[in-house]
């Protein structure tokens, strides 16, 4: 039997976290009863016009820049006409042949073997809506219809299921390190279809491929890889020519199945939107995207434990979530003590609703011992409270630590003589005892004495007795 | 110019339309006719004309990512339309 590799291109859907939807003013985030995040445009009614969202373009263009794209400067919209009911207009408004970014990659490591993924590119386009099938027939919800929808072509450089793998979790990584999408398989804010062939090892023609469609794990498309590549071996050994089609995989039985509709009819009959005009980008336009782009997550990484000397878990946790950790470098810029900086937001659940300069002035507090290490959380629950100024807080919780030493000094001194008895056992070798002299010290100052500095006066002051 | 059987068989399954066996002919020769009025523009000579991508001389017509703060009420934007629970009743195309 003839040895065989896979070639595989990966087709990603990735949904843009923008506000709104790429032609209308509709809401473009999930949830919501059927038909609410909708209106004339993206429910295609006759008479409306689609107006393009600025934003949709700059998060499309950061995310090829991440990608190492190529960004156009000129780029138009096409409508690719297709019927099915989940799309009202009759027709998708999509990106033939200016996509917004061409010629990218990825670099990937699969057990030690670096290898470079080609990515053909990455256009800009509309989702389509939701078909809800009852008993009673089926029903259309549109609020889907118009999300902002980013889709990046692979070259088909991909040879084996651990390949797309390491391609989608790199690919996944890099577009929430910029920004620009959740990328979340379970919601359906990403999504992949594979397009799979098989070839003789050597031979360099490409044949008769295969695209599997809605796939909605990395787990299933790992094993659809799988029993694609084994199906279409089976078929070419047995002498069957395998034919252009699209493909679904059953995870219960781990076979990939046909869906039998009517290819060879199918013809999108693309053109030039007419209601839509060119997008002509400038080199300033490229320049302000390339601003935005950050460095990499190995880069920041690295970053955050050579240079700010954060242990790797910390800096680990920190990067896992990039709006967390670019909170993190905009508040470390003014701190002293990042490793503090970096344990106070770690230990908040929602670290990333407070702005920086709240973390900045909240480390520097601590690390000056001028609030006790209770007070960060108490603070954070009443500044979300009342979105209050952090030293006006401070004051009115009265969680300052107690710095006055004369009033430390005067408050030790009444605890000594208001407790002569524990203040014999210590005199007798109970060392204990001190711990009840200071918890008086801390009873009358409200907790807001430094601890250590309370017990060395108490300490020195017991000793002169 | 001819327009033969299966193209507009092809063209009506994309359109989803059934065309009746008696109305083919007078279609195709109707179809064929418009064909050939606009292959006239074949004749002009666009030797070195960039193609045009669209015939307004605008560009970068964009919007703010700003969501509208009324929205239309359901009711009225699914008035035109037989529903149910709020979705949009369909005729049976799937399965
Ligand atoms: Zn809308």
């Amino acid at each position: 039997m003839a040895k065989y590799e896979s070639v595989i291109g990966l087709e990603v859907h990735i949904e843009l976290r923008t506000k709104t939807k790429i032609f209308c003013d509709c809401p473009a985030d999930h949830g919501g009863d059927p038909n609410t995040r909708c209106c004339p445009v993206c429910m295609g009614m006759p008479g409306t016009l689609p107006v393009l969202n600025k934003r949709v373009v700059e998060f499309a263009s950061r995310a090829g820049m991440m990608l190492n794209c190529e960004i156009a400067h000129f780029s138009k919209m096409d409508r690719k006409n297709y019927f099915y009911p989940d799309l009202p207009k009759a027709y998708q408004i999509s990106q033939l042949d200016h996509p917004l970014c061409e010629h990218g990659y990825i670099d990937i490591n699969v057990n030690g073997e670096e290898k470079r993924i080609g990515i053909t590119r990455i256009h800009i386009e509309e989702d389509a809506g939701k078909l809800v099938h009852t008993d009673g027939g089926s029903g259309a919800d549109c609020n889907r219809c118009g999300v902002p929808l980013i889709e990046i072509v692979s070259e088909p450089d991909i040879r084996t299921a651990a390949q797309a793998r390491a391609y989608l979790e790199r690919l996944r990584e890099l577009i929430r390190w910029v920004g620009v999408s959740d990328c979340q398989m379970e919601t359906g804010s990403m999504r992949c279809d594979v397009n799979l062939s098989i070839r003789p090892v050597g031979d360099t023609n490409l044949y008769t491929r295969t695209e599997i469609k809605n796939l909605n794990s990395f787990k299933h498309i790992v094993a659809a890889i799988d029993a694609e590549k084994a199906r279409q071996i089976d078929e070419t050994e047995a002498g069957r020519a395998l034919v252009q089609e699209t493909r679904r995989y059953d995870p219960e039985k781990d076979k990939t199945y046909s869906m039998r509709v009517k290819e060879n009819a199918n013809d999108y009959r693309y053109f030039p939107d007419p209601d839509l005009v060119p997008i002509i980008l400038t080199d300033e336009d490229h320049a302000r995207f390339r601003a935005m782009i950050p460095d990499l997550p190995e880069e920041r990484l690295a970053k955050y434990v050579n240079e700010l000397k954060l242990p790797e878990a910390t800096a680990k946790s920190l990067c896992e979530e990039p709006v967390l950790a670019n909170l993190f470098s905009a508040a470390a810029e003014q701190v002293q003590q990042p490793k503090l900086l970096a344990n106070l937001m770690l230990a908040d659940s929602d670290a990333v609703s407070i702005p920086a300069e709240i973390w900045t002035e909240l480390t520097n507090l601590c690390a000056a011992n001028k609030i006790n290490r209770s007070a960060p959380a108490k603070l954070l629950e009443a500044y979300r409270e009342t979105g209050k100024d952090i030293s006006a807080l401070v004051q009115e919780l009265g969680l300052e630590q107690v710095q006055d030493t004369g009033l430390l000094n005067s408050v030790a001194d009444e605890v000594i003589a208001a407790n002569p008895k524990a203040v014999a056992d210590y005199k007798a070798g109970k060392e204990a005892a001190i711990k009840a002299l200071m918890g008086q010290i801390m009873k009358r100052t409200k907790g807001a004495a430094n601890p250590q500095e309370a017990t060395a006066l108490l300490k020195e002051k017991l000793a002169k007795l | 110019m001819q327009l033969d059987a299966k193209t507009l068989d092809t063209l009506a399954w994309l359109s989803r339309l059934d065309i009746p066996a008696e109305e083919e002919e007078a279609l195709s020769s109707s179809i064929a006719e418009m064909l050939t009025f606009f292959q006239q523009l074949s004749a002009l000579d666009t030797e070195g004309v960039e193609p045009t991508a669209h015939i307004a001389p605008l560009e970068n017509v964009l919007r703010e990512d700003e969501p509208f703060s009324e929205r239309l009420d359901r009711d009225l934007l699914l008035s035109g339309t037989e529903s149910e629970d709020g979705l949009i009743t369909l005729p049976k195309v799937v399965g």
